[in-house]
């Protein structure tokens, strides 16, 4: 205490000048129109300036939400692609089979890669309209099978499962194979069931084939090493993913509109 | 230090009216030029004794600013520009004069300088007064120019005004 009013007597000069110029000031401003029509109105330029940073540091906090939004819309956008260039590409009285995907945004909470069976959680669930046996797809590839769903979430058979298996053709080609996957490489599958009659070249791309899971067309992976063993009838294809299955982030639930129906023919097939 | 404040007392004063009464209303300036004023009062502050405590110095320069402004009815404005000018007096004297006539003038009643140091003194402590003034008065830098040209007109005028006030109080 002492020491402060130490340091204030020695500085009373200054402590003075500042007061006087404090009440000048406050004068100045309180009682001049001219000067405090300036003072107000930078007062209101401060703070908008704060309003400014404030906004803007919200808006950044606010991305994620913003994104979540643009996904949902993106999803629906998609579907609405997916029937209106079917619709083009296919004339009405020929339908047999209509190509009608719903899709569903949602967003990867937990996953894994380096198990014999890689399973992965969705955040959202039955309260979103997923139902187990959806496919799971990102924009560069697919992703798995939902598994099981409560209201909220969802468990998705990755492809990287022992137990998977996703019917895929190659681009261009009719001949149908499915891809299994074996540990423990997150990059690399194989398909399987490809006849040798087939033109099977390193690079040759990978989609979805005939299936009631997966929208037909969707990037399935590349080949990338082609083995035929003597006697076989069917080629080994060695195939890199086109997922990145280590950074699955954001991923859409897809569903045939007309999965209930196709599923019961299916069904009727087998018994 | 009561002594030569009763001194003093008269100059503030005759200043005071000088420049509220005499030059109270009185703008110059040609044509599209900025105008510019005399201002008498300073001269109170700085004529004061520098034996006179600094911080009295202050308390004189916001009071007589204050009343300056009274009669201008724009209050504050002396009396900011006028308290900056009494703080800056001892950084000026040290600045501009040597310390053997800051210790000849310490022990006077009267401030005694040689002509170049009062000539340099005034200019200076006006020029800034001046400044101070038209600043705040825009309360803005954007017509900062403008200002400047105000202030140095102003500090020439105002500075002659001050020489003949020191010939004529000298001659007493």
């Amino acid at each position: 205490m002492r020491e402060l009013l130490d340091f204030l007597g020695k500085r009373s000069y200054v402590l003075l000048f500042i007061i006087l110029e404090a009440i000048a000031l406050s004068l100045i401003i309180n009682f001049n129109a001219h000067q405090k029509l300036i003072f107000e109105h930078n007062v209101d330029v401060g703070f908008s300036k704060v309003k400014a940073a404030n906004q803007s540091v919200s808006d950044y906090f606010g991305l994620r939400k913003a994104n979540s939004e643009i996904m949902q819309e993106n999803a629906s956008l998609r579907s609405e692609l997916k029937i209106q260039s079917y619709r083009l590409s296919t004339p009405d009285d020929t339908t047999v089979f209509r190509a009608d995907y719903r899709y569903i945004s949602a967003r990867s909470i937990q996953s894994s890669i380096g198990r014999a069976d890689n399973f992965l959680l969705l955040d959202q669930g039955s309260e979103s309209g997923i139902e187990s046996g959806d496919g799971v797809v990102t924009e560069d590839g697919v992703i798995g099978i939902v598994h099981s769903v409560t209201s909220d979430y969802a468990r998705v058979m990755s492809c990287l499962h022992r137990e998977s298996r996703i019917s895929a053709k190659l681009d261009g080609q009719d001949y149908n194979g499915y891809v299994i996957w074996r540990p423990y490489d997150h990059r690399f599958a194989r398909l399987m069931g490809i006849p040798k009659n087939a033109r099977v070249s390193v690079g040759t791309k990978l989609v979805t084939g005939n299936s009631i899971i997966f929208p037909e067309g969707h990037p399935v992976g590349e080949v990338v090493d082609v083995n035929l063993e003597a006697g076989s009838n069917f080629y080994d294809i060695k195939i890199s993913l086109s997922a990145d299955m280590s950074a699955i982030q954001a991923v859409y639930v897809c569903r045939h509109k007309d999965k209930d129906q196709l599923k019961m023919l299916l069904g009727e097939g087998s018994n | 230090m009561k002594g030569i404040l009763g001194k003093y007392l008269w100059q503030f004063l005759l200043l005071y009216f000088l420049q509220t009464l005499v030059f109270g209303r009185l703008e110059l300036g040609l044509d599209g030029m900025p105008s510019f004023i005399l201002l008498i009062y300073p001269l109170a502050i700085l004529i004061l004794p520098m034996r006179v405590a600094k911080e009295l110095c202050l308390v004189i320069g916001f009071v007589l600013g204050f009343l300056v402004d009274l009669w201008y009815q724009t209050p504050g404005v002396h009396a900011a520009s006028l308290t900056l000018t009494a703080f800056l007096r001892p950084y000026v004297y040290s600045l501009l004069l040597d310390d053997a006539e800051i210790r000849h003038n310490m022990n006077m009643d009267r401030m005694d300088l040689k002509l170049s140091s009062y000539i340099a003194y005034m200019l200076l402590m006006y020029f800034i007064h001046c400044l101070v003034f038209f600043l705040l008065q825009d309360f803005t830098f954007e017509r900062f120019g403008v200002a400047l040209v105000r202030s140095i007109f102003s500090t020439i005028f105002s500075f002659i005004f001050a020489f003949i006030y020191r010939l004529i109080i000298l001659s007493r």
